[in-house]
């Protein structure tokens, strides 16, 4: 009995980090898969919603000689519905928001610039938004030790797989939303001419197309998912830390790498890639005690992971560089369901 | 140089260089409305800049750019289509993994759905829309003959086939000046006579057209006026006939 248990709150834990890891991956997928906007700061809009959330769902800490203090908000101001505290849904809209306002000013000045010109850019602002300034700002971001005690909405005390398996219910309930919305919007006249831009943004600029508002749409919705999901891993890791603990560009990388596995443009792809990079972070953590390891192995297939990731992709892009599910043909799509006369 | 009545788009002086070559050089010249006007000169005259500039894709160093009294210079190209004007690609631009359909249909303009709001929350009317858009596109394949093919990628298309397509993803704009470069190399004889056909028929309804072209037998037989551009700007300008009895043409393109 014990034993089961054990296992419900740790493949339920599991769950919810693969579901954290679609909503990334399914932010860019609408932002590289459908309209070829090479983002390479992931961590950053990753980060910054989770940052934001947390310091919604924490009291404030000042400054002590011991540890640096960060934000919060005084949690006795946000009212409970059904047991729940309001402020994790405070928490996760404002954490959308701040990423996707970070997008929205980082696009202004890199989004006119070339494919390769505009990945670096997005990684050096990344760079610099999580190293220079969310490290450095102690009273504020709790500097380099982040920021800890975040609560998760449902918790049951000492029953732990009670509260990670409703938080993984609240996880993959948030994941199938965003996909169903995700479809309806990338299977819409906007997903196509969003296509169009990404296959020749010149041609689409002279059939009269607004390309670089389009493709602000496209990152700034993109960079507030990735924010949300920030949130739903603060609430995860019941914390938040600076690089080089989280929000480094080894995330960004997982998150393509879900994408190019998965099938970069098919939302169902992704969905079924973003079991690929936690699954391989989970097994070479927990390989070492399921097969009774021995030195120097025990200690070393924590690595495998990469090694394995990085067969998988040189494989896949050798004998199919479209990822396991292609893009699907026809873009635009008349929904089962329309509103309106 | 000759000229009758108001024209619809004129440009005045306009030069564009890429490094040392002035591709474009201080040229000015005026389009009339509701005319066929063919552009020639030899190979790399200027004629492609020229038409990138007209359509936004370059902004001039110097000069200006006038459409119907208003200037369009330095605009970006999405608001030179919004007010009419349009250029179709030398070497075609498709849509690569769109349907030979979808790249009809993504060039309509001002499509509801093209907002991610509507698109979100799927109003009856952005898909009633839609079915519009749907129905001119396959009118106007059925027009270049490409109806057949509507369902295959337009990466998969001829190129004879792919300039089709670059055509009438143009006139799923509805332009008012159409500026057409070669549209007619590669296409087979029974074909261009169609084309022209259809061409001739939108004049007729008052559209405007401004096409490069370096076939003679249609330069001559179906334009109304002929502009001849060398080293950068005009150099005749008239009926068919009298340009291509004028004696700077026939030098540059003896190489003079
Ligand atoms: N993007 C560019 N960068 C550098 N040089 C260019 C560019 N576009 C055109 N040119 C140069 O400008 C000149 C004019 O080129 P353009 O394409 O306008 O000629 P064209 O009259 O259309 O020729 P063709 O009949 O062969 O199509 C050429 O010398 C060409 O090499
Ligand atoms: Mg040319």
């Amino acid at each position: 009995m014990v034993e089961a248990v054990g296992i419900v709150a740790d493949v339920a834990s599991f769950g919810a980090l693969v579901g954290i890891f679609a909503m990334l991956a399914l932010a860019l997928n609408l932002q590289w898969g459908k309209t070829g906007l090479f983002n390479a700061g992931i961590a950053a809009f990753w980060g910054l919603g989770a940052y934001t959330a947390s310091m919604v769902v924490t009291n404030p800490v000042p400054t002590a000689l011991a540890r640096p203090g960060h934000w919060g908000i005084d949690q006795a101001a946000f009212p409970a519905v059904f047991g729940v505290s309001t402020s994790f849904t405070v928490a996760i809209i404002l954490a959308a928001i701040a990423a996707g306002v970070l997008a929205f000013f980082i696009a202004i000045p890199t989004m006119r610039l070339r494919a390769d010109y505009f990945a670096i850019a997005t990684l050096g602002f990344a760079e610099i938004v999580m190293n220079v300034f969310v490290k450095n700002l102690p009273g504020i971001t709790g500097g380099v030790e982040g920021i800890g005690g975040v609560p998760q909405p449902f918790e049951f005390g000492a029953e732990g797989w009670k509260t990670n398996l409703s938080y993984f219910l609240l996880v993959a309930s948030v994941v199938v939303v965003l996909f169903f919305l995700l479809e309806r919007l990338v299977r819409s006249p906007w997903g196509r001419v969003l296509q169009a831009v990404r296959e020749d943004e010149d041609a689409a600029q002279a059939l009269g197309k607004d390309t670089f508002s389009l493709k602000l749409q496209s990152f700034v919705l993109g960079a507030g998912i990735m924010g949300l999901s920030g949130a739903f891993f603060a609430f995860w890791l019941r914390g938040v830390s600076p690089p080089p603990n989280s929000f480094t560009a080894a995330d960004t990388f997982a998150v393509w790498v879900i994408v190019i596995i998965g099938g970069s443009g098919n939302n169902r792809g992704v969905l079924a890639g973003a079991f690929v990079v936690p699954f391989l972070e989970y097994f070479s953590v927990r390989a070492k005690s399921w097969f009774d390891l021995q030195e120097p192995l025990a200690s070393q297939i924590f690595y495998f992971r990469l090694i394995a990731i990085g067969v998988v992709l040189i494989l896949l892009i050798m004998w199919r560089p479209q990822g396991i599910f292609p893009e699907p043909k026809h873009v635009a799509k008349r929904p089962r369901w329309v509103i309106g006369r | 140089m000759t000229s009758d009545g108001i024209p619809i788009l004129s440009t005045d002086g306009i030069t564009k260089a890429f490094g040392g070559i002035r591709a474009v050089d201080r040229c000015s010249l005026a389009i009339q409305p509701g005319k066929i006007t063919g552009l020639i000169g030899p190979n790399g005259a200027g004629k492609t800049t020229l038409f990138n500039l007209i359509a936004g894709l370059y902004a001039p160093d110097e000069g200006t750019i006038t459409l119907r009294g208003e200037r369009i210079d330095g605009r970006p190209p999405f608001e030179i289509v919004q007010k009419g004007v349009v250029k179709t690609f030398q070497i075609p631009r498709e849509f690569r993994n769109l349907t030979v359909l979808e790249n009809l249909m993504v060039a309509y303009p001002g499509h509801p759905g093209e907002r991610p709001l509507s698109a979100l929350i799927g109003w009856k009317r952005v898909w009633d829309r839609e079915e519009e858009v749907r129905k001119k596109a396959l009118d106007i394949l059925s027009l270049v003959e490409l109806d057949q093919l509507s369902d295959a990628n337009a990466s998969d298309l001829s190129g004879g086939q792919k300039k089709l397509l670059e055509l009438a993803r143009s006139l799923m704009v509805d332009p008012k000046v159409i500026l057409l470069d070669e549209p007619l190399a590669g296409v087979n004889p029974t074909l261009t006579g169609k084309l022209l056909g259809i061409i001739e028929g939108l004049r007729d309804r008052k559209s405007t057209f401004f096409m490069i072209e370096h076939d003679m037998d249609v330069v001559m037989n179906r334009c109304d006026r002929v502009i001849a551009m060398h080293q950068g700007r005009p150099i005749a300008e008239g009926a068919p006939e009298e340009v291509r009895h004028n004696e700077l043409v026939m030098e540059a393109y003896l190489g003079g």
